[in-house]
């Protein structure tokens, strides 16, 4: 993959590995999923995310010499992905549900200062996931298959669209108030 | 971000998040978002919040749950669970200890069997893993050692694991045997010490017939239960010891534990019918009318606060209806055909809470909660039925037709308007009700329960009439339903599971018993008080729950039809826990009876609550009781009132009394536990005490102690 950049060799030839090493392909796995939720919060959209997180991915890849072991890892593949948003940004500006250049910097600053109890309350959504009524916690997965959305998920089951759109907001919802209820019951224990 | 920054935010704001995770928004949608989130820093966070959880819902059913593909560290129980046993900063490593030593030396139960358990030395690592301090790891090493060979000692297979020892633990039997022979020679009538409860009945078919007085009726169940013994071929547990029944009868009497003079008391009385002249006076108490009221509560509208209630009327009317020990059918009676405001009459609250949604909630609720019978599915188009059901379910509903939901104000004495309340109200339409069949015909009923009709004019009121065909017969749903409840509330078992699931489908495990108290229920005029002597004054009743090689089949955790060879572990409620607490420590010092005590607690439990909007209006309790959760609670400020000296506490008292060590200690064991520690266990907690008390102004031995026991699972349930 380094050959696609010509000009980086010439830096430093002789210490430049071939292939990622063992703890960069580890930090680079283990920072999949925190990525990806980084751009969904400032495009908002699942497939447009996944999209800009390969373009990322891609990037990272083909630039891991760059990366100084014992730095953060989250916050330089961070910075590719922030690049990588604008340049999405501006491909799909015609055509697209946009957010305001301001909404966007506001919400990737917060997305940041945020980012331990964001992570805190992805441990927190198992056991809310857990304590879901049975029937509920199946919807949600219907929803979330591969490929699904709320309108097919209605098409499947053969309920009204609008219906399914309100059942899965309201577990939507319970989620969220579980996750946030746990976490300011750990909050006041420690 | 806290659940009150959440609720300061609109519907509207999370109708637009909701859309924009389906794809559904516009861009006046968007734009109308983009202020919410650049105005409102909490509309940012829960923004960010949401999209994060949707993000996290996506790409763990794509990749895998919790990215197991990509994350396989930590799984998050783990490290919740870590979270739980990280108390406030300090004294933290100490309590690990402490705790580590509580489940080495006292600690017996384990949850997941429901069953007495022998310590489990998997827990023993926590202590050694936190611990700094060097010697304290060698006297924890030590203890458990002790542990371990007094569970040796104690698991020989001719008898059960015997989870306390006592200074009499050789015998089985503990002094309440002594007792029953005693009453045999000199024919006391006490009713708990009576033959039969001694004996097993010879012939299984010789059925006592029951002449109505409590005695009788204890005889028929009695004998019915030891029936099912000789059948399974199951010998039942030894007595509960004095002090196992006496804390068992007092949570479930009065919900709360026994205060510790009481405990002295009891424990070192010699009457021979002290069970029983105990239980009168429990019945007595006014904790008893607080303790079911805090029952039906739950039972009637939920804990959550969600819906348009009046909490306080209902628990007035609750309240006045238990101290009189009002007949149960007249209650519920009450129930089905209130009307007024729900401030004027407190009954309204409970249909008030569940008429959303053309009465369906209400439906269901009614037949679960006073009927024992789960109808809500019949209402459905989901689910495979028989339209007969579904039709049984909308003739039922049809008579809640009527009701209506209406508005009155208050005003004040220069007749301006205070407040709205809510009222029940008649309408006077008559008529069939419609509904719809899974194949989408329409069809129509009329108000019809257990196959007699009513008339459906406009001038007929439904709820009263169903009110009359509920509560009347010989041996009404009503009657049965709420044996089966209390039965459940006693053994921690009904004798059908799940106890508000009764039907065809669903055969109770004792029948006859259940069909004959059913009926003396009925005869008694529905007398709640006799029922609970029934059942506390039953020789199962009186039985511990610890279980052995020859019972332990009794296990309905496994499916298993109960047999009630031994009373089945249950865990506290909150409440139960709450109140417990606070009268073990006198974390707060207003008398438990008054209405502030009830709000504070309403309000520390609502960190629990989550309601469900579904059809039967469900709603969860996050409060199990599991380890971790009742850490979760004890690390909270209220067991820093509970530990603190401040004048009046109970370790404020008890330190400052001049009493030697050892009975201090005695009595820590028994304001918590309801029992005396064993002599090892003295051992180990003075040794725990000398530590870490350095002077009277400094007493943080006395307060790890206590904090140990409260934090033990002996403490957390009832057994």
């Amino acid at each position: 993959m380094t050959e696609s950049h010509p000009t980086e060799p010439a830096e430093d030839v002789g210490s430049l590995e071939q292939v990622p090493n063992a703890e960069f392909v580890q930090l680079f796995t283990k920072s999949q999923r925190r990525l990806f939720l980084f751009i969904l919060a400032q495009v908002s959209n699942l497939a447009d995310a996944e999209e800009i997180l390969q373009d990322t991915n891609v990037i990272i890849w083909s630039k891991f010499h760059q990366f100084q072991l014992g730095t953060s890892f989250f916050a330089w593949a961070g910075k590719i992905a922030t690049y990588e948003i604008l340049k999405y940004r501006e491909k799909k500006r015609v055509g697209r549900l946009q957010f305001s250049d301001e909404f966007i910097s506001r919400v990737a600053a917060e997305v940041i200062e945020l980012s331990d109890e964001l992570e805190q309350r992805r441990e927190a959504l198992s056991e809310c996931l857990r304590r879901l009524k049975v029937d509920d916690r199946e919807l949600i997965q219907a929803r979330y298959a591969p490929g699904e959305n709320g309108l097919k998920v209605a098409e499947h089951l053969g309920r009204p669209a609008n219906s399914v759109y309100q059942s899965i907001g309201r577990i939507r919802k319970v989620l969220f108030d579980c996750v946030t209820r746990r976490l300011t019951a750990t909050a006041r224990t420690t | 971000m806290t659940p009150r920054d959440i609720a300061n935010l609109t519907p509207e704001f999370f109708e637009l998040l909701e859309a924009l995770c389906e794809d559904r928004l516009d861009q006046a949608d968007a734009q109308r978002l983009e202020q919410f989130v650049l105005r409102d820093a909490n509309a940012r966070r829960a923004y960010l919040a949401y999209l994060d959880l949707h993000g996290t819902l996506h790409w763990n059913t794509a990749f895998g749950t919790d990215g197991a593909n990509f994350e396989p560290a930590v799984s998050s129980r783990l490290a919740l669970d870590a979270d739980a046993v990280r108390p406030a900063a300090g004294r933290g490593q100490r309590r690990l200890i402490v705790l580590a030593v509580c489940v080495t030396v006292i600690a017996v139960f384990s949850f997941s069997a429901g069953r007495w358990f022998v310590p489990n030395n998997d827990q023993t690592p926590l202590a050694t893993h936190d611990e700094p301090r060097t010697t304290q790891s060698q006297d924890i090493n030590r203890v458990e050692l002790v542990a371990v060979t007094r569970n040796h000692e104690e698991r020989s297979p001719s008898r059960p694991v015997m989870l306390t020892d006592r200074p009499k633990s050789e015998n089985p039997m503990p002094e309440a045997t002594d007792d029953l022979r005693e009453s045999k020679v000199d024919g006391n009538t006490s009713i708990v010490a009576s033959d039969a409860s001694l004996q097993r009945p010879v012939g299984g078919n010789m059925v006592v017939k029951g002449d109505g007085s409590v005695q009788g009726i204890v005889a028929v169940i009695n004998e019915h239960l030891a029936a099912g013994w000789k059948v399974q071929g199951v010998e039942p547990s030894p007595l509960a010891d004095d002090a196992e029944w006496l804390r068992r009868v007092y949570l479930d009497v009065v919900g709360h534990i026994p205060p510790v003079d009481v405990a002295e008391k009891f424990l070192a009385d010699r009457d021979l019918r002290k069970r029983e002249k105990l239980l009168d006076t429990l019945l007595d108490d006014p904790a008893y009318v607080r303790n079911w009221t805090v029952v039906w509560t739950n039972l009637l509208i939920g804990r959550s606060d969600s819906r348009d209630v009046n909490r306080p009327a209902l628990q007035k009317y609750l309240r006045e209806s238990f101290a009189k020990n009002r007949p149960w059918n007249e209650m519920v009676g009450e129930f089905i055909s209130a009307e007024g405001s729900f401030d004027q009459n407190g009954a309204t609250n409970f249909l008030l809470a569940h008429l959303n949604n053309q009465a369906v909630p209400a439906t269901a609720i009614t037949a679960k909660i006073f009927l024992g019978r789960q109808i809500g599915c019949t209402q459905c188009h989901d689910h495979p039925f028989n339209d007969w059901k579904q039709d049984a379910f909308w003739s039922f509903n049809s008579f809640f037709q009527q009701t209506k939901v209406a508005r009155v104000d208050r005003s004040d004495d220069t007749g301006k308007m205070k407040s709205q309340a809510s009222a029940l109200e008649t309408k006077h339409v008559g008529g069939p009700t419609h509904f719809e069949t899974r194949r989408g015909l329409m069809q129509v009923t009329y108000p019809k329960f257990e196959g007699t009709s009513i008339s459906e004019d406009a001038d007929t009121n439904r709820r009263n009439e169903l009110a009359k065909l509920m509560t009347s017969g010989d041996k009404p749903l009503v009657s049965e339903s709420f044996v089966n409840r209390m039965w459940d509330h006693f053994f921690g078992c009904g004798f059908t599971r799940p106890v508000d699931d009764m039907g065809p489908h669903n055969p109770p495990s004792h029948p006859e018993l259940l069909d004959h108290l059913a009926r003396e229920f009925v005869a008694s005029g529905y007398d709640c008080k006799q029922l609970i002597r029934w059942i506390c004054l039953s020789d199962s009743y009186q039985r511990s729950s610890r279980f052995g090689k020859t019972n332990e089949q009794d296990n309905p955790e496994t499916g298993a039809s109960p047999l009630f060879s031994r009373v089945y572990v249950k865990g506290m409620t909150a409440e139960q826990l709450y109140d417990s607490l606070l009268l073990a420590t006198g974390a707060d010092k207003t008398p438990l009876a008054t209405g502030d005590h009830d709000r504070r607690r309403h309000e520390w439990l609502q960190q629990f609550v989550h309601a469900f909007q579904t059809d039967e209006n469900d709603e969860s309790i996050t409060f199990e009781s599991s380890i971790t959760q009742a850490l979760l609670m004890m690390n909270s400020e209220l067991t820093q009132q509970a530990l603190s000296m401040d004048r009046g506490t109970f370790l404020e008292k008890l330190i400052s009394s001049r009493d030697p060590e050892a009975d201090k200690i005695r009595r820590l064991c028994l304001a918590t536990l309801t029992r005396y520690p064993t002599p090892k266990e003295l051992q180990a907690l003075r040794r725990l005490v000398h530590e870490g008390t350095t002077s009277r102004s400094n007493p943080a031995g006395w307060q790890d102690a206590l904090w140990a026991y409260l934090n033990s699972s002996e403490f957390v349930l009832v057994h």
